[in-house]
């Protein structure tokens, strides 16, 4: 086993993680940047529709365009890179117990910032063990990184961005997208995403849901059925449709195991997808020395998991005697500025008050150590 | 609250056993656990339902009558147990070892137990991927594997058919006792009036037993286990080794490494999905259930050393259990000095499984006031023969009870 | 069980819908008290997969049911070998 020590270890290197590390590094942190796949970016990599926003969130840029990007700044600055290495534990001491391609690491840190990101919602249904079934990312990447299409005829189970996003995506590689089903009485995400899908002539089925999956050993169709106002499926609205493939875009959730090993304190906010570490305007958890940002700190989209990275690793940095508080102070009320852009407007708005209510929690929380 | 006769503090392989049979032996019974069945040690065993790790004595005896129990119990059960003959191989690595094993197999063999030594190539040959540092084994056909945590629901949910009353989630505040008789049993749920308490709570007895002004010379000891991916059929039989018997029974035997410190010592079960169970530790933390990196390195490389296949194996979770330790390796089970209804089943160390039949069948013996089927020596197990035991030096030196 | 006709839960041990239905009826009211009755979120993915939906199915409590320990390394696969690889020659009990 090799011992390696560092400063600040950030797990974890898509838009959150690059950020964060970006950070650290420019103000002379020792950094090491960890991440399971092989390429860095995380969501990033397979994004090829342009982003929107402002000129700071990299508007009109592709989104693996953006991951490449950081990436560049990353290694500029100096920052060590451990690409295909999963950490596989946190122990006590911030010891991070790490495998990289093939060897044994044992990492010491003096901070540590989880960005480890989000993971899809999965839905059980009648035949949704069925070859055929998968998330709407899985597809994603597939289609986007491995340039494979799935299958031929797609039913897609969620209008959120997600959804709809995908949807759009699978028809510019050649599949055929039979419908939308989505369970809410209005489309989920934003009405431009929508206009495509509909100008394309896919249905989309609103306060529907996803019966059961049908096929011997793989799937061949799916029966989809009107939701009432109570959301239980109407009898006698059943309609079978042929489809091979169905991709499933119900949500995201924190991707939380080493938060949760760590023994940081947790609560449900399910506009954030699920349980969500405490956190302060620091980003640090209920752990002493252990950050969150993006996804795991509450699904949210990558301008704000890049702004997060920006504070939690300005704050990390900062912990360490790297910046003075005046100079961090600056630093951090510009991300915590951007970050209140960010969650504006209809989408926004709920965001920004379960950000609230995580920080309001954090306020009474009892804070801990990762030790003995 | 209504009266029962036998309140069963411990919602584990024994309290749920111990239930099982008072309540078959038409005793009426309440299970009173904290938090769930299996909440504790019951949780976090490895297959194995060992007679070749049992001391000749009392010990042997006692599993030897108690593995006979599984089929019956099978068949009063509404699912599977998963209890199955597999048999179990020492390894052997150094000449050292195999002199004190084979001392150890003979007093087995004197007790009625069939163990014989192989040489290295009647090891291997046996056990094809026992071809690591082994010089021999011994190896005994008699050993069995379970399902841990099935085995504890099959007692749960039979004791409820027969009519015991599930409390889960239900704290014990106090022991309430009037003249030296047990009276009742305090909860956060309310008061249940009784004639019995059982203290089956393992490595949390020591608590209960303070509520009845007793000293209980019980301490938690911990057992750290690796879980691997499912897979074909790895071994044979049970695989331990000679210092997996050494850690248990005559530490003074072992090294002053860490890794000899923490009671490295090997036991690898397969369960019946395929997962191999891969142990394991014996230390001295307190309540600490967490898995450690040492741990996890020491395991797996002892392992290897034994069963080198393992290398391309893949693990998918480790943890931890914490095993009820008592001074001289025996449960403590029965009646106690001065308070007439308190019984004791708790101390079983690394043994609740197996012994868990036949802890049951004791316990209703005593409670029923019935002849014993059985002709053990019920002193040796006694909290009677701990009367002069320091029980403060032990606190301290274990971190016993918080 | 058919694939085409079960519902299954936790899709890497194959545990349905009516099993864990079964466990809470049992007692289970908690993540680990499914797990100790069927085998749920052990197998390959520990529950990444199954115990949001398992959650649900749980009597409400509005408390977290998962307690720190129920989160263990390795939160990924790992190699045994991997892990052994550059082990010095020194014995474990040197």
């Amino acid at each position: 086993m090799n011992v390696m020590e560092t400063d600040i270890a950030v797990i974890g290197a898509g838009p959150a993680g690059l950020s964060a590390a970006i950070q650290a590094a420019r103000f002379g942190a020792k950094v090491l940047l960890l991440d399971e796949n092989k390429a860095p970016g995380g969501q990033l990599f397979k994004q090829i529709h342009k982003f929107f926003g402002s000129k700071e969130h990299h508007a009109g840029v592709r989104g693996f365009h953006i991951g490449q990007e950081l990436l560049k700044e990353v290694q500029r600055l100096g920052v060590k890179v451990m690409l295909d290495t999963v950490v596989y534990g946190i122990y006590e001491g911030l010891t991070l117990g790490v495998v990289h391609q093939g060897d044994h690491y044992s990492i010491k840190a003096k901070r540590v910032i989880l960005a480890t990101g989000g993971q899809e919602n999965y839905m059980a249904f009648p035949g949704s063990a069925l070859p055929g079934v998968m998330g709407a990312g899985a597809a994603q990447t597939m289609i986007n990184v491995h340039r494979v299409l799935p299958g031929n005829k797609i039913l897609m189970i969620g209008s959120g961005n997600v959804g709809l996003i995908v949807s759009y995506q699978l028809m510019q590689a050649g599949a055929e997208v039979a419908a939308l089903v989505e369970a809410m009485p209005h489309i989920g995400g934003y009405g431009v995403h929508a206009a495509k899908i509909r100008r394309a002539g896919v249905p989309i089925y609103t306060s529907h849901t996803i019966l059961r999956a049908l096929g011997e050993r793989e799937m061949d169709g799916a029966v989809i059925a009107r939701l009432d106002p109570h959301m239980r499926p109407v009898p006698g609205s059943e309609r079978e449709l042929s489809a091979d493939t169905i991709c499933l875009a119900v949500g995201l959730n924190p991707m939380t195991e080493l938060a949760w090993m760590a023994g940081c304190q947790f609560e449900v906010v399910p506009a954030l997808g699920g349980p969500i570490p405490l956190h302060d305007h620091n980003m640090q958890t209920t752990m002493k020395g252990i950050y969150v940002a993006g996804d795991i700190a509450g699904v949210e989209e990558a301008s704000s998991a890049m702004e997060e990275g920006n504070l939690a690793g300005i704050a990390a940095a900062e912990s360490l005697g790297c910046l003075r508080f005046d100079e961090a102070k600056a630093q951090k009320d510009m991300y915590l500025n951007r970050l209140m852009a960010l969650r504006t407007g209809p989408f926004g708005e709920k965001r920004r008050l379960a950000k609230e209510h995580v920080l309001e929690s954090m306020k009474h929380a009892s804070p801990g150590r990762v030790s003995g | 609250m209504n009266s029962v006769d036998a309140v069963v503090i411990g919602g584990g392989v024994i309290g749920c056993a111990v239930a099982y049979n008072l309540v078959k032996a038409g005793v009426s019974v309440a299970i009173v656990e904290r938090d769930d069945i299996c909440a504790g040690t019951s949780a976090a065993c490895d297959t194995a339902i060992h007679l070749q790790s049992k001391n000749p004595g009392i010990h042997l005896q006692m599993a030897q009558e108690s593995i006979k129990l599984f089929p019956e119990l099978q068949k009063d059960f509404d699912e599977d147990i998963h209890f199955k003959k597999t048999g179990t191989m020492i390894a052997i690595q150094t000449w050292e070892q195999f002199e004190v094993m084979r001392v150890f197999a003979e007093r087995q063999r004197n007790h009625g137990l069939d163990v014989v030594i192989l040489d290295r190539a009647a090891a291997v040959e046996r056990q094809p991927m026992m071809k690591g540092d082994v010089v021999g084994a011994t190896y005994c056909t008699a050993d069995a594997t379970i399902h841990p945590q099935f085995l504890t629901k099959g007692y749960f949910q039979a004791a409820k058919k027969y009519g015991a009353k599930a409390m889960l989630h239900t704290k014990v505040e106090n022991i309430v006792l009037k003249e030296g008789h047990v009276a009742s049993v305090t909860t956060n749920r309310g008061n249940i009036p009784c004639k019995y308490v059982v203290n089956a709570c393992g490595a949390y007895a020591p608590c209960i037993g303070k509520m009845a002004g007793l000293d209980i010379p019980i301490a938690p000891r911990r057992g750290q286990i690796v879980v691997t991916e499912p897979m074909p059929k790895f071994t044979h039989t049970i695989v331990n080794c000679a210092r997996y018997i050494a850690a248990k029974f005559r530490p003074d035997l072992l090294g002053t490494s860490e890794a000899d410190r923490m009671g490295v010592g090997l036991s690898l079960t397969q369960t019946e999905r395929g997962n191999l169970l891969i142990g394991g530790t014996r230390e001295f933390v307190g309540y600490d259930t967490r898995t450690t990196q040492k741990a996890l390195l020491y395991i797996l490389k002892h392992a290897t050393n034994i069963l080198p296949a393992l290398k391309d194996i893949h693990i998918i979770r480790t943890f931890a259990g914490l095993r009820p330790f008592t001074p001289d390796g025996l449960p403590i089970l029965g009646n106690v000095p001065g308070i007439e209804g308190f019984v004791m089943a708790a101390g079983h160390e690394g043994d609740g499984l197996a012994l868990s039949a036949i802890t049951g069948r004791l316990i209703a013996e005593i409670i029923c006031e019935k002849q014993s089927a059985y002709d053990f020596d019920l002193t040796k197990l006694s909290l009677e023969r701990y009367r002069n035991i320091d029980i403060k030096a032990f606190e301290a030196q274990y971190a016993v009870c918080k | 069980m058919e694939a085409n006709t079960a519902k299954f839960i936790c899709r890497c041990q194959e545990i349905t819908e009516e099993e864990i239905e079964k466990a809470i009826q049992d007692g289970a009211t908690t993540i680990k008290g499914i797990k100790d009755r069927t085998e749920a979120t052990m197998g390959l993915c520990q529950g990444r997969t199954c115990r949001r939906l398992i959650e649900r199915m749980l009597p409400a409590s509005g408390e977290l049911s998962r307690e720190r320990h129920s989160c263990r390394p390795p939160v990924r696969t790992v190699k045994i070998g991997d892990l052994l690889k550059d082990e010095s020659s020194k014995g474990e009990f040197e």
